[in-house]
């Protein structure tokens, strides 16, 4: 069984939570799927409830709520137990590496699929982009609305120095760390309205992408938004922001820089989010940090993630059919 | 560590245990149904167990029956699934 959290430490965390706003809001969120998502239970929902959460009531007053609000609610929990907190504290093992981790070529068996109870043809997975800077995509398949590839992705260390755009970085990053904007969960149509999330105080990272890449571009300098999968234990959705120096796409990632803050030691690796490529983060064909999974042409629900495998695979032998990107796109 | 111990901790923490009896200890623990939640759920028993922090690459490579057993018995041990 899952240990669940106390439901006086979540209503504690959802004191003063930005909440989604209320016409993105979409509240279906019952026990069953907290419990299975969240560590949350019954008396944890009613507890908020109570407490004031936004929720609407099913059929037999049991209170339904938006799923990215109760995920924000665990997140700011503290309990450490909750997936969210354990799958941030994990990611942290990343980032606190010796830098030759973050950079070393690495060759990852990959498989993404739809989420499962419904039929694999109303998904669509957004492709891997084979084209970018540091990927080689050795084989890709795709059967059932499932991908499975073999792909190496070689890290760089590579500085943005134009002080304009790091200018850009910092304004963002100073937002997030002085809480005026609160890095926090933000539902997929919210996050295609990326500047009313922003002026709202609420971002994710790629809310956070697409601000960035959009201010930058406003300046006549090129960058994008690009969204794709972290590989490893966690095998998540993340986005960051590429912005094109020296004739060549760089890498910036508040997030990441955000997330190692407060723990000692990855000094280092928070300056690498200012311009490196890192080795486990595989990109798909997007400029615009459009969503992974799409329903019936609309983004997915919020609680319907791709499923990811990822582990660490021999490099091929032979590359003949492999797609090898080049350093200027 | 045999794998039918690392098969104990796995399905304490499945929402649905049954999943795992169809698989065989080499079989990608996801795309057998097991979430990314549930992963990292493993990840945390076999630290509880281990009395210390999984490493990175350990993380990476927690994908099995197997692989959960290997973690649990560690350099040296004894496995008695191998």
């Amino acid at each position: 069984m899952k240990a669940l959290v106390e439901p006086d430490v979540l209503v504690g965390a959802a004191a003063g939570l930005r909440t989604v706003p209320p016409d993105f809001a979409v509240y279906e969120a019952d026990a069953q799927l907290a419990t299975r998502h969240l560590s949350m239970d019954h008396a944890a929902l009613a507890a908020l409830a109570q407490a004031g959460l936004p929720h609407r009531t099913d059929p037999h007053g049991a209170p339904l709520f938006d799923f990215t609000d109760l995920t924000n609610v665990a997140l700011r929990s503290g309990s450490g137990t909750t997936v969210p907190e354990l799958a941030r504290r994990f990611l942290l093992r990343f980032m606190s590496g010796e830098p030759r981790s973050w950079y070393e070529e690495r060759t990852w068996q990959i498989s993404v699929w739809p989420p499962k109870g419904s039929a694999a043809d109303d998904w669509r997975l957004l492709p891997l982009d084979g084209d970018a800077p540091g990927i080689t995509v050795h084989s890709s398949t795709r059967t059932s609305g499932a991908i499975s590839a073999v792909v190496t992705i070689a890290g760089a260390e590579d500085a943005v120095t134009d002080p304009e755009v790091l200018a850009l970085y910092e304004d963002v990053y100073d937002a997030l760390v002085s809480g005026d904007v609160a890095y926090q969960s933000v539902p997929e149509a919210l996050r295609h309205e990326h500047e009313r999330a922003w002026a709202e105080g609420v971002a994710d990272c790629v809310v956070i992408s697409r601000v960035l890449a959009g201010r930058i571009v406003a300046t006549g300098r090129r960058a994008r938004a690009r969204r794709g999968y972290l590989l490893g234990l966690l095998g998540s959705d993340h986005a960051w922001t590429e912005v094109h120096e020296d004739g060549r796409w760089k890498c910036l990632d508040p997030v990441f820089e955000l997330l190692a803050r407060a723990t000692p030691g990855t000094e280092r690796f928070r300056a690498a989010c200012r311009g490196g490529r890192f080795n486990r983060l595989v990109p798909c064909d997007t400029e615009r940090a459009d969503p992974l999974i799409t329903l019936a042409g609309r983004p997915a629900p919020a609680w319907a993630l791709a499923g990811v495998s990822s582990r660490p695979a021999e490099h091929p032998v032979s590359t003949d059919n492999a797609v090898t990107a080049g350093s200027d796109q | 560590m045999t794998t039918e111990t690392a098969r104990d901790l796995i399905r304490s923490v499945m929402e649905l245990p049954e999943l795992l009896e169809a698989i065989d200890d080499d079989a990608d623990l996801r795309m057998a149904g097991i979430d990314s939640g549930e992963l990292i759920l493993v990840a945390l028993r076999c630290e509880q167990q281990l009395g210390r922090p999984l490493d990175e690459s350990e993380l990476s490579g927690l994908v099995s029956v197997r692989s959960v057993a290997s973690i649990l018995t560690g350099p040296g041990g004894s496995d008695g699934a191998a």
